[in-house]
């Protein structure tokens, strides 16, 4: 279902994402959505794209449904469980943009980047 | 009349001699770019008797000996130099003599790998360990050591060759000698001094001064709390200037940089791997430990603060814990730290690997990580730096590894490519080591002639008959 990125930030994703797709479920819920988000790291933007699965691109797409911006150092503390998103999100260190007008998107993105993280 | 195999056998066993082509074709080559030459035979002693008429025939037949633990020396250091070379594989002597609690050493054969170290310690002697490099486990304690190589104490401890207490060696006329403190008994390997120190007639040499048979090695005690990180760094400048203040701080164990490029081949992307703008340049892992949890608490606490500090110039510069490296990257993390040398096998993707590799003033380190980087970008490899800070700062090492395909425009364009990072090596005073015969020769054209001078006459004194590894480091 997915491509291997070449960049560090793509891979990983691709792989936590692809642990969690291993549900059927999920897989075929995810197959289901259609949106396109940027995670915009302090490192480089990657792109996720969903469309009958996903794909990721490094750089941000430019018609994003939404981006999602947030440090390395912090997806490392939501790994550790040392914040949760809602708390990063409420302290600012996570930053969304499109949430308003895509509420739906965003709650399947944080969901399925909530799981991905703590594996 | 009764052939030289023959001759061999009647040491060894018929078993333990071979002149077959598969065998001469195996012991002519490594995995580097360096030219194989086949040896006329290949010979397996198990005991240091066995060796001992085994250089005894060798002196009278005037037949050269190639010393042989497992081949993996990344330097040809085991091709042999000169035509109907015979090699001594030193395999079969694979017996751990024995584990010295309270003097905190082991007594090893050539054979011993770091493999049968690891799983004997953690069996028999759990509160002791020994040091770890990257090598695959079934490499030999005893040939690193003798190559003054590196491990994952050597931030802390500097080269293998320091953790020598001594060693028996057959000197290339056939008589067993012994230097360090076990010249008084077998049970009395604590250590090499105070004495003439001798145990650097045989660090160093690649073999031509000896075989050696019998290896007391220094043991450390296992520290009861243990943590690694995993530290994200950008620049070459940057990335060794906090190196430096982490291990002048004394708070690491363990401290191996490494290319990005490395860790994501850790992770498992597949090759070639690409250096992408954005990421980060370097991972290092950290090994911090102590004795209580309150000791291991603090030095993390200052890792952190200097890490923090960094951040004024670099904000990327990121500490991770190593518990969200395996959660995030892979289960296998632990490995990494825990037991390096099984944990590298990407380094051997291809059938070719070669690397140039040297100990350097640690003032011209990060100049000659950032001016090699541009070398190895310029000849399109992967870029795959490994840099440790040695022997808490007062030393580093730095290598470039490559892994390639064996074809002859990859053998030629590698070459080069290791010709070019050694002029840079030697331009910045560093000195090369596990040197493949080329490489020594340009180290000879740089360094004092008189030590070069010594060097030789000390190996012709030990080998007057020449048998001994003869063309090793470019003599
Ligand atoms: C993927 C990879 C990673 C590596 N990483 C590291 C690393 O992190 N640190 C490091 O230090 N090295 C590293 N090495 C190099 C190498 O594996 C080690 O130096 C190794 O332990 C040497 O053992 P060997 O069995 O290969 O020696 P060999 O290649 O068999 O011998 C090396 C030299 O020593 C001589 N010699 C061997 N045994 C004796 C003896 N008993 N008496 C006298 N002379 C002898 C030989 O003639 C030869 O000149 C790595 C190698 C590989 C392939």
């Amino acid at each position: 279902m997915l491509d291997e990125p070449k960049d560090f930030i793509g891979y990983l994703m691709s792989q936590l994402i692809n642990r969690q797709l291993e549900d059927p479920n999920l897989e075929s819920r995810v197959k289901g959505w259609k949106m396109t988000v940027v995670l915009a790291t302090d490192y480089y933007p990657v792109t996720l794209t969903f469309n009958k699965g996903v794909r990721f691109a490094k750089g941000a797409a430019s018609d994003a449904t939404l981006t999602v911006e947030m440090s390395f150092g912090t997806i490392i503390r939501l790994v550790m469980e040392e914040t949760s998103t809602i708390k990063a999100f409420l302290k600012g260190e996570i930053k969304a943009k499109g949430m308003f007008r895509h509420p739906m998107a965003m709650k399947r993105f944080y969901g399925l980047l909530n799981a991905a993280l703590k594996g | 009349m009764v052939s030289l195999k023959e001759k061999f056998e009647r040491i060894v066993g018929a078993d333990h001699v071979s002149d077959g082509a598969a065998e001469r074709y195996v012991y002519s080559r490594d995995m580097t770019e360096n030219p194989p030459r086949e040896p006329q035979l290949v010979v397996m002693p198990s005991t240091a008797e066995e060796v001992q008429k085994i250089v005894r025939l060798a002196n009278e037949e005037r037949v050269p000996l190639v010393p042989f633990a497992t081949g993996q020396s990344v330097g040809g250091l085991t091709i042999p130099q000169v035509d109907d070379a015979v090699i001594v594989d030193l395999k079969r002597m694979n017996k751990i003599l024995n584990v010295d609690e309270e003097g905190m050493y082991m007594v090893i054969e050539p054979g011993v790998t770091f493999g049968h170290v690891r799983k004997y310690l953690d069996e028999s002697h759990p509160d002791l360990r020994y040091t770890y490099a990257i090598s695959s486990p079934f490499t030999s304690v005893i040939a690193n050591a003798l190559l003054q190589g590196l491990c994952d104490l050597s931030t802390r401890y500097g080269s293998m060759a320091e953790f020598i207490n001594g060693l028996e060696a057959v000197l290339p006329t056939g008589e067993i000698v012994r230097v360090g403190s076990g010249i008084l008994g077998d049970d009395n390997w604590f250590g090499r001094y105070p004495l003439p120190d001798l145990v650097g007639l045989f660090t160093g040499w690649q073999g031509m001064t000896g075989i050696v048979t019998k290896m007391a090695l220094q043991l450390w005690p296992k520290k009861p709390f243990t943590r690694h990180f995993a530290l994200f760094t950008f620049g070459e400048f940057m990335t060794t200037d906090l190196l430096k203040q982490i291990v002048r701080a004394d708070l690491a164990e363990d401290a191996g940089a490494l290319s990005f490029s490395v860790v994501k081949a850790l992770i498992g992307m597949p090759a070639p791997i690409e250096a992408i703008e954005g990421e980060p340049d370097y991972g290092t892992f950290l090994t911090l430990s102590g004795i209580t949890s309150l000791e291991l608490d603090e030095k993390v606490r200052v890792l952190k603060r200097i890490v923090d500090r960094s951040k004024a110039e670099e904000p990327k510069n990121l500490l991770i814990p190593f518990e969200a490296v395996a959660r995030l990257m892979s289960e296998e993390a632990y490995g990494w730290v825990d037991f390096p040398s099984d944990s590298f096998k990407q380094l051997t993707e291809y059938d070719g690997l070669t690397w140039m590799g040297t100990y350097i003033h640690p003032k011209n380190w990060g100049e000659a990580l950032f001016k090699g980087r541009k070398i190895v970008e310029k000849y399109g490899y992967e870029l795959m730096a490994f840099l440790k800070p040695m022997k808490g700062m007062h030393f580093c090492e730095f290598k470039f590894i490559i892994r390639f395909k064996r074809d002859d425009e990859n053998l030629k364009r590698v070459h080069q490519c290791n010709n070019e990072l050694l002029d840079l090596a030697l331009d910045l005073k560093a000195i090369p080591y596990k040197t493949p015969v080329w490489s020594a020769k340009k180290l000879h054209e740089r360094a004092d002639p008189n030590f070069i001078e010594l060097v030789r006459r000390i190996r012709d004194l030990l080998d007057p008959n020449g048998i001994m590894n003869p063309g090793r480091w470019g003599l």
